[in-house]
């Protein structure tokens, strides 16, 4: 017979039921195949009570001390249901995770919909080895939870495993469910301390207008000198009787920046990273146009947000061979 | 309506005279400025672009100012400057190319931020405040941008928040063969564009325009149109949501479109057909950076919403 | 103060809800055993409580570890002192009550709050060992219900919860498991009898009839109003005049006191069984006994079927082989007609007893009798003619007899209640050689006209006489009997001694009738609880059980077929909650679109699936190219389908005509 693991859906299985089922793409709907429930400590505990105060029953023979005890029993019954209600049937989904430095606490927008009218409460989240967090899903409606999660190493790292569980309203049961999504998240180098950008910019003229590169734009208006191109001569001010006057552009300077990895031969990788990082991040400040230089690829000249992310994702993926990581595994050299 | 929808047809079948073979994107330039909003055209240079904001102020009757987008324009080419009169001794307000109804702001991209955000703001205000003084625009106001493929060199491609401020996004790309034919042996655009007569005065554009948002949206088209934003922001295919104004543009464009159409009432069909040009400009994928590639992807799967 | 002065008021709404609900739940379950704890117990344990509660309103801070250290040993010393034991029913309840107010005191983490509700719950369940009324169990459901909305309020651990929403998820989790709670109580097999044997509790006074009786001694039993037992016939019940209820017989005097020395004999020892000679019809009935610490079993004279678990001694008194601690109830039947024992004369050395020194007055009458009488029956006739013809008087109140109690009683004071009578007239009979013995049990009892059953109360207490008479055998006589109405003090008695006489007094007024009516429903209420909660046990249930399955035709069932049908009417319970309560909600379709999904499916079965995506016109226009042959059914439906969902104003009727256009059509 074959010895492949059963992974039909409502099928118990115990890898599932420990770990829950493989990355999937959200948003996760905690159906019953996803949801578990067992006795916490209190309510073993609770149950040799019963069983202590069903001995006592027996033996007074005491109807009222019987009823009490069924009662109780029936109880913690009707808690399994509700426990296991109060999870069953939220979908929880996990949207873009935007990228942040290594070191800093990444934010995971975890979002719960409770598909139900009632408030569901003390519902907690977890991304295990961090502590779980507790919260209520009003009736209806969706709930945004941003899930804090620390960051050790750059890369694309894959989202652990959330983890919601309940144990309200009797605290006797713990009905818990999985979710692990595949959904990665990047993050970047740490920046180093500050260092000068590697070149001064020099400034000079640009003549060719119109096809300026600079980021900022008209800085000021100078007196005429012999020599300076027409094109830049403000016409109108001439027309208005006020002198030759020349339009000054300041963003036409230093319109190649290169970021080189190998100008840093006396650090390690690590290093170079994190100090090419904190050049791309001045450099995006400054708002020049610069270029990153790594052994292998090169990213050409650009700037705005889209190309800070560019460099910035080459910077975290270095050396990493494949673009997929599982969680929170090391990927740098 | 239906004397709404017998005009439109009439606008759009003129304009269709001059611009050969574009007559959705006609229609949809129509809604764009029925519905009040500002449109971005986005294409390459030569397809039409320039001509197709001349034919709809033409044929609407429209006072037109064009804008030449440089690097060098300044803020002060567009809106006006205050010029001091040596006779009277004061200062006279000269009034920039933006005070008109119509303006084409050709090559948007190609001007520095500080003058893209001029004419925007005033696209966003419906008025321009210059030295202290605010001046209100001319009633109505319509902005045609234009703007090359942001990959182009020498750009500077507009920032998100500033694309929000245009209700749609449209592209023409190349005529269609027999379109091209006649493009090629037919008479010069702009000889046809001189003899084009205003079809509308500006008071029944106005009467136009305050129907629009009279058309009727059920409550089961704003759940469906609910639903679309929901699954914006819910999918993991993009990064950034929908963001509310983008809802009440698509809704306003869909009763345009509604309206143009001759019916009192939205159908999920209006939404359809305005969705990819009110929402294109608006998304961002999730994986960052390239979003012309990804864009058609995207509205795709906004497009797979079921109808509720 | 780290806070600004508060009143109280503010500091309860700032206080811990769940620790709140706990400790009122907590004091609640503690009302209940306050008669029965020394003072020794509560005042700790209240003092306890009232520091937890101010720290609650952050009035006073918890001792520290040392001081809960030094807590928990004073308090094993203090029960130890109060109870002697720590063992017991007794002291376990004051050492319960005790260790739970100290676990008050470390009451912090979520852990302990638990433990304090499952103390709470103990705490209610060893309220029951002592009291099963109707009132205490409806008490106690209240404390539950306290105690489980502290458990929830401390499980859903926000700040500020809607008020009492708390209170309405335990009363609905409760109400949800009332159901499974009644098929356990139902149908959990029930073991009889303790499973080991219980510590002797019997310090506990019991009020009943006790194993001895001094005739000189004030009776406390005759103002008790309380029930002794309850008594439903299945046949006729017999006149008032036969109501005699045996209970313990008396046969050794010592001058003042009337015992048994069989009752000091272990239980069950065999005898040699009195002969009985029954006549008439017997009578069967079904006594349901208020526990009364003793081993006396009541039945009407003259038993004539043995209980379970117990004996007839050879006085024909029923013992129980334990004490009578919980309710009991046993099916009787008796012979009102019989003779008993007429053959062989009884033992003269048990019977005839009398201390030398004991009522010489007496003596002296009866031999006085016996030289004038020579048959057996002529001298009892005439001592109850004695007692007709001197003044005596029946009283509640008798004077107190310091001397010889028979004699006094006798000539001088000639005052009394039934037991002084039964004394005075066996000693008479004794002194006369005429072997006799004290019966004492109950008389009459109380028809509760709501409920069909009688009420006997230990009011009706009663002492009589049984004479042993050649060719009759033991014959009862009651000596109270012959005294004659006019000389009955109270007009209670003499319904019970001389129902006859009592028809000529006046009716009771209203209220009274209406008290009594009141008194009667209560009692019927207390009959049934009795009846079947407190006295449910094994053979009631399989009399359930039975009739439940002959019911369906099946015989011979035993407990696995209980078990088998407890397991199946939970499972079927559960089932039934669960099933609302796990439902996934899906979003509602109205008329409209449950409509328009019927003319989709009807497409979809030509090959024209509707995209969910597709808009109705567009799906309209596939539609009409795929089959131009329905064209304009496929447009008259879309178009009313839009016109009633999307359309400002949809026509009147325009559903109707939609339905009916759907149904219609035939792709």
């Amino acid at each position: 017979m074959a010895k492949q693991p059963d992974t039909r859906p409502g099928r118990f299985n115990l890898r599932r039921f420990l770990q829950g089922e493989g990355p999937e793409p959200g948003p996760i709907l905690l159906t019953q195949n996803r949801v578990y429930i067992l006795p916490t400590r209190h309510g073993v505990f609770f149950g040799l009570q019963l069983l202590v105060m069903l001995v006592a029953a027996v033996n007074y023979n005491n109807s009222l001390a019987y009823a009490l005890t069924f009662l109780l029993s029936s109880l913690c019954l009707v808690a399994i249901l509700h426990t296991y209600r109060n999870l069953l049937h939220v979908q929880v989904d996990v949207a873009h995770i935007p990228p942040v430095f290594c070191g800093d606490n990444l934010s995971a927008p975890v979002r719960l919909d409770n598909t139900r009218k009632g408030t569901r409460y003390a519902v907690g989240l977890q991304f295990p080895p961090q502590d779980p967090s507790r919260v209520d899903l009003p009736g209806d409606q969706c709930f945004h939870a941003g899930m804090s999660l620390p960051t050790q190493q750059r890369g694309r790292h894959r989202l652990g495993r959330l983890t919601l569980h309940t144990t309200y309203p009797l605290g006797l049961f713990r009905a818990w469910g999985h979710a692990q999504f595949d959904r990665h998240y990047l993050v970047y180098p740490r920046p180093d301390d500050y260092h000068p950008l590697p070149v001064t910019p020099s400034y000079h003229l640009n003549l060719s207008g119109d096809r300026g590169v600079g980021s900022d734009d008209f800085a000021t208006l100078r007196h005429y000198h012999p020599g300076d191109p027409l094109r830049h001569v403000h016409w109108k001010i001439v027309a208005r009787g006020q002198g030759l006057h020349i339009k000054q552009f300041g963003g036409d300077r230093a319109e190649e920046l290169w970021l080189n990895w190998d100008d840093l031969p006396t650090l390690d990788t690590e290093a170079r990273l994190s100090r090419l990082t904190r050049w791309v991040m001045d450099a995006d400040t400054a708002q020049f146009s610069y270029g990153l230089k790594l052994p292998g690829s090169q990213i050409p000249l650009g700037h705005g947000p889209a190309h800070r992310h560019r460099c910035l994702k080459a910077l975290a993926l270095f050396g990493a061979n494949t673009p997929d990581t599982g969680t929170a595994q090391t990927v740098a050299a | 309506m239906t004397d709404i929808k017998a005009v439109i047809d009439t606008l759009a079948a003129r304009a269709s005279d001059v611009v050969l073979g574009k007559e959705h994107e006609i229609r949809l330039s129509l809604a764009c400025l029925l519905a009040r909003g500002h449109l971005l055209i986005e294409d390459l240079p030569g397809v039409g672009k320039t001509t197709l904001a001349h034919v709809l102020a033409k044929i609407l009757g429209l006072e037109y100012h064009r804008i030449q987008f440089t690097s060098d324009l300044l803020p002060a080419d567009i809106l006006g400057v205050s010029i001091f009169e040596k006779e009277r001794g004061d200062f006279r307000f000269l009034p920039g190319p933006i005070f008109a109804q119509l303006i084409l702001a050709d090559e948007v991209n190609r001007a520095t931020p500080k003058a893209q955000s001029a004419l925007l703001e005033a696209m966003e205000e419906g008025q321009v405040t210059i030295e202290g003084e605010t001046r209100p625009l001319p009633e109505p106001f319509f902005v045609i941008a234009t703007q090359n493929p942001t990959h182009q060199i020498g750009t500077f491609p507009l920032p998100e928040s500033q694309l929000d401020r245009f209700l749609m996004r449209i592209s023409l790309g190349y005529p269609n063969p027999r379109a091209e034919r006649k493009l090629l042996t037919g008479q010069d655009r702009r000889e046809l564009l001189k003899d084009l007569q205003p079809c509308l005065d500006s008071a029944q554009l106005a009467r136009i325009q305050t129907a629009v948002p009279q058309v009727h949206v059920a409550d089961a088209l704003l759940d469906y149109l609910q639903a679309l934003l929901h699954s914006s922001r819910q999918s993991s295919h993009f990064s950034v949501g929908l963001s509310p104004r983008a809802g009440l543009s698509l809704l306003h464009s869909a009763q345009a479109w509604a309206l143009m159409a001759g019916r009192d009432h939205v159908l999920p069909e209006d939404v359809q057909t305005v969705l990819p040009h009110v929402v294109g400009h608006r998304l961002r994928g999730s994986n960052g950076g390239d979003e012309d590639t990804n864009a058609d992807a995207l509205i795709a799967k906004l497009a797979a919403v079921a109808i509720p | 103060m780290k806070h600004p002065p508060q009143n109280l008021h503010q500091r309860l709404r700032r206080a811990n809800h769940p620790r709140l609900w706990l400790l009122a739940g907590l004091a609640l379950s503690f009302i209940p055993h306050l008669p029965r704890l020394p003072l020794l117990i509560i005042a700790p344990s209240v003092a306890l409580l009232v520091w937890r509660l101010a720290h609650e309103l952050a009035l006073v801070a918890l001792p520290g570890r040392f001081v809960r250290g030094l807590l928990t040993v004073l308090a094993l010393a203090i029960t130890f002192t109060a109870y002697h034991t720590l063992f017991g029913r007794e002291a376990g309840v004051g050492l319960l009550v005790v260790m739970s107010c100290l676990k008050l005191m470390e009451m912090q983490q979520p852990r302990d709050i638990t433990v304090v509700v499952g103390l709470g719950y103990f705490v209610v369940a060893t309220v029951f060992l002592f009291d099963q009324s109707i009132l205490i169990g409806l008490y106690m459901m209240l404390v539950v219900v306290v105690l489980t909305t502290a458990l929830t309020a401390f499980n859903r651990g926000t700040a500020q919860p809607p008020r009492w929403l708390n209170l309405r998820q335990a009363g609905q989790m409760l109400l949800q498991a009332a159901p499974i709670a009644l098929l356990l109580f139902l149908l959990f097999p029930r073991i009889p009898g303790p499973l080991w044997n219980l510590p002797d509790d019997s310090t506990a006074a019991g009020t009943g009839l006790s194993d001895s009786m001094s005739p000189g001694k004030i009776s406390q039993l005759s103002n008790n109003n309380a029930v002794a037992f309850r008594v439903q016939f299945d046949t006729k019940p017999p006149p008032a005049t036969l109501r005699y209820w045996r209970g313990p017989v008396f046969t050794y005097f010592d001058s003042k006191t009337w015992s048994n020395p069989d009752h000091q004999r272990r239980p069950g020892a065999p005898y040699q069984q009195p002969g009985f000679r029954a006549a008439g019809t017997a009578t069967d009935y079904t006594v349901t006994l208020e526990p009364h610490q003793q081993r006396w079993l009541f039945a009407l004279d003259l038993p004539s079927r043995l209980p379970l678990r117990s004996t007839l001694s050879r006085e024909f008194e029923l013992i129980s082989k334990s004490p009578v601690y919980q309710l009991r109830r046993y099916d009787m039947q008796s012979y009102t007609d019989y003779q008993l024992d007429p053959a062989s004369p009884p033992d003269q050395f048990r019977y005839l007893q009398l201390p030398n020194n004991a009522a010489p007055r007496a003596r002296q009458l009866a031999r006085q009798w016996r030289n004038r009488f020579a048959n057996d029956a002529d001298i009892m006739q005439q001592a109850l003619q004695y007692f007709r013809q001197q003044p005596f008087y029946y009283t509640r109140k008798p004077p107190l007899m310091p001397g010889d109690p028979v004699d006094e009683f006798l000539f001088d004071r000639q005052r009394g209640f039934c037991e002084h009578y039964a004394s005075a007239f066996v000693v008479l009979m004794r002194a006369a050689r005429i072997p006799a013995r004290v019966v004492t049990g109950y008389l009459g009892g109380e028809t509760n006209p709501l409920g069909d059953y009688f009420i006997v109360r230990q009011s009706d207490a009663h002492a009589w006489a049984e004479v042993w008479l050649s060719g009759q055998g033991w014959v009862r006589v009651d000596p109270t009997a012959v005294i004659p109405p006019s000389r009955v003090e109270d007009s209670q008695d003499l319904q019970r001694i001389a129902p006859e006489a009592a028809l000529t007094l006046a009716p009771p007024g209203w209220a009274t009738r209406a008290w009594r009516q009141l008194g009667f429903g209560v009692d019927n209420m207390n009959h049934y609880w009795n009846q079947w909660i407190i006295n449910y046990n094994d053979q009631q249930q399989m009399a359930l059980l039975s009739g439940l399955f002959s019911y369906l035709g099946l015989k011979n069932i035993d407990w696995r077929d209980m078990v088998g049908v407890l397991a199946g009417g939970v499972t079927l319970v559960l089932v039934a909650l669960a099933l609302p309560l796990l439902r996934f909600r899906r979003r509602r379709r109205d008329a409209i679109t449950a409509i328009y999904t019927r003319f989709c499916r009807k497409l979809a079965r030509r090959g024209l699936s509707r995209n969910p995506a597709e808009g109705p016109q567009d799906f309209a226009l596939r539609a009409i190219l795929a089959l131009p042959g329905n064209a304009s059914a496929i447009v008259d439906i879309s178009r009313r389908y839009q016109q009633l969902r999307y359309a400002p104003r949809p026509p009147t009727d325009g559903l109707r005509h939609f339905r009916s256009a759907v149904r219609r059509f035939r792709p």
